[in-house]
């Protein structure tokens, strides 16, 4: 007999949600047959959207494709195109990407831990709810969702969908005023940030550690965020360029989001592996990259990474906010008007690769142009796509554990909380996650 | 400290796309009206997809008055909206935390303005906001800071 029921939680008619997911699971004698985790998720169609479009118009048409991480989308974009034209745009430009960078990291994460993580772990149905118990800790994650805002704004004119990037560099340089202003807002919030670690280190959460392989960009010097070289748990240790040859999409025909597999032996050898992109992935590999302020406050916690618990991504979080936090202050802290905001490019012909750290982590673009510097094809690899396998194997494992007897209702909350977790762009359209169950 | 003169904010919420503008284009007409200019006290301003920011942007106001486009109805015609009537839908999504959760945020912290005065402007099938009719919104904006 089959037992198949079917529970639909109604997805309301929302202005600017973007994406849409569902959970597709069958029980077969108390053990998953089959789960699927369906994602319809747009941003393949902009490839197609750049073909034929000039270098100067990606910047700004990328930006559209993530509302919440449009600076992530921008980095790798000028820096694959910049690679294309064998350009360097030099010291100044470099360090304001970094601030910029760093501001997204702040809105996207901040938002994040308060917004989603936060009440699925403190058990509040929404942040809302949770407020009214925890309006310290709301405000403060405003507060530092709103200091990064001010950063981007800083740079890109607005905090939603910058326009301030552009190949070459920025189209403005702010006025050191505004600099030094910001500066003094941004080291006023370090304790709330050193507050922040202790507080999401605080909350009891599931102790589920498994085995997971992680990939990220590591650099000789610093944190990772807009350069470095991509490296794996496995021991993979790869330049950007050479990413096709051990990582590969497939088109899963359950989801319009192509799934992503590392081979460590490359992708001729076969042996494809689901793997983790983003927070956790990024402390793992770069503990000894981060200043002595972040680690001694982070130790104090008693949570020790390398983590292989998944559900340390929110603390992962906070970290990399104190990061990015005093990151900005040491960037701001020698700001100085440069002669030029941006070096002028010289289209030619060619390919170019660029791999930056977006908040959900590793996001890789490719483009080939012809003379004029008009897009001939480009290829966005970005993080949600490259977790979703991995969040599938974890959906498996979690709900497994958690009782697969258990209401449609139940598993439906815990499933979110596990999708939740790894902050994928569509964590707006899987708060309303379907869940369909086939008992047999 | 603040005692002395109350803190009024009107902002038209938008985004660049379509009929999606009517608040930031109802801010444009205030503008021209002259309002600005004859209570200059008031914080006049467009802002663009605040979402959670909202919450922070409205601190410590007294009075705030919120524009925003609305889905559906006859095109460019104007509703006077009940916080109750911005019917929540409860989520806590990022990509959808819009006007109604920004302002059961700002009540669950305790820093909800005494009056909020909500405007919707409704969209109907318009495929844009500039033809609207904005005469009937700066009279009603009028009337709010006028009392």
């Amino acid at each position: 007999m089959i037992d198949s029921r079917e529970v639909s939680i109604k997805v309301p008619v929302l202005a600017r949600v973007e994406g849409e997911g569902a959970l597709e699971m069958s029980i077969r004698n108390g053990v998953i047959d089959q789960l699927r985790l369906r994602i319809f998720e747009p941003p393949r169609l902009f490839e197609k959207f750049l073909e034929g479009r000039s270098y100067s118009d990606v910047p700004d048409i990328v930006a559209r494709i993530c509302g919440i991480c449009p600076v992530a989308y921008q980095m790798s974009a000028v820096h694959a195109l910049e690679q294309a034209f064998s350009m360097q745009p030099g010291p100044w430009v470099r360090e304001m990407r970094r601030l910029f960078y760093c501001g997204e990291w702040l809105q996207s994460h901040a938002l994040h831990i308060h917004l989603l993580a936060a009440p699925d772990f403190l058990h509040y149905h929404s942040a809302i709810e949770m407020a009214k118990e925890f309006p310290q800790e709301v405000r403060r994650g405003l507060k530092l969702q709103e200091l990064g805002n001010a950063i981007v704004r800083l740079l890109g004119a607005r905090s939603v969908h910058p326009i301030g990037a552009s190949v070459g560099g920025f189209v403005y340089a702010p006025a050191p005023e505004q600099a030094a202003a910001l500066l003094g807002r941004l080291r006023r919030a370090v304790p709330e940030a050193e507050a922040l670690v202790h507080w999401i280190a605080g909350i009891e959460l599931p102790d589920e550690p498994e085995a997971f392989i992680t990939v990220c960009l590591r650099h000789p010097g610093e944190y990772p965020m807009n350069e470095g070289r991509i490296v794996a748990s496995t021991g993979l240790d790869i330049d950007i360029a050479e990413y096709p040859d051990y990582f590969r999409e497939q088109q899963a025909p359950h989801a319009t989001a192509l799934h992503s597999h590392l081979y460590p032996e490359g992708v001729a050898a076969g042996g494809g592996t689901p793997y983790l992109v983003g927070p956790i992935a990024r402390l793992n590999h770069n503990l000894d990259r981060l200043p002595a302020a972040v680690r001694v406050n982070l130790d104090q916690t008693g949570i020790r990474f390398p983590s292989n618990n998944m559900f340390h991504s929110a603390l992962a979080r906070a970290v990399e906010i104190h990061y990015a936090l005093l990151e900005s202050i040491r960037i701001l802290e020698r700001y100085s008007l440069p002669e030029v905001a941006a070096v002028a490019p010289t289209p030619r012909a060619g390919v170019g690769f660029g791999a930056t750290e977006a908040p959900r982590g590793l996001l890789w673009h490719r483009f080939q142009l012809d003379h004029t510097g008009h897009v001939q094809k480009a290829t966005i690899i970005p993080p949600t796509s490259q977790n979703q396998a991995r969040i599938e194997e974890d959906l498996r494992r979690s709900l497994a554990m958690y009782g697969l007897d258990r209401s449609d209702d139940e598993l439906r909350l815990h499933g979110e909380m596990v999708i939740r977790n790894y902050d994928p762009c569509i964590s707006c359209s899987t708060h309303f996650l379907k869940l369909r169950v086939e008992r047999a | 400290m603040s005692a002395a003169a109350p803190r009024v904010c009107v902002y038209g919420i938008g985004s660049p796309f379509g009929p999606d503008r009517a608040g930031w284009l109802a801010i444009d007409a205030l503008e021209r009206s002259g309002l600005p200019e004859r209570y200059p006290q008031v914080e006049f301003a467009r802002l663009d997809r605040p979402g959670a920011a909202l919450v922070a942007r409205m601190a410590g106001a007294d009075r705030v008055v919120l524009i925003d486009a609305v889905e559906g109805g006859q095109s460019g015609r104007l509703r006077r909206l009940s916080r109750e009537q911005l019917a929540s839908s409860a989520t806590t999504s990022s990509h959808g935390f819009g006007v109604a959760e920004a302002l059961a945020l700002a009540g669950a912290l305790g820093n909800l303005p005494s009056d909020v005065f909500i405007f919707g402007i409704e969209t109907g099938e318009a495929e844009s906001a500039e033809a609207f009719d904005y005469a009937g919104l700066v009279s009603a904006i009028e009337r709010v800071l006028g009392t």
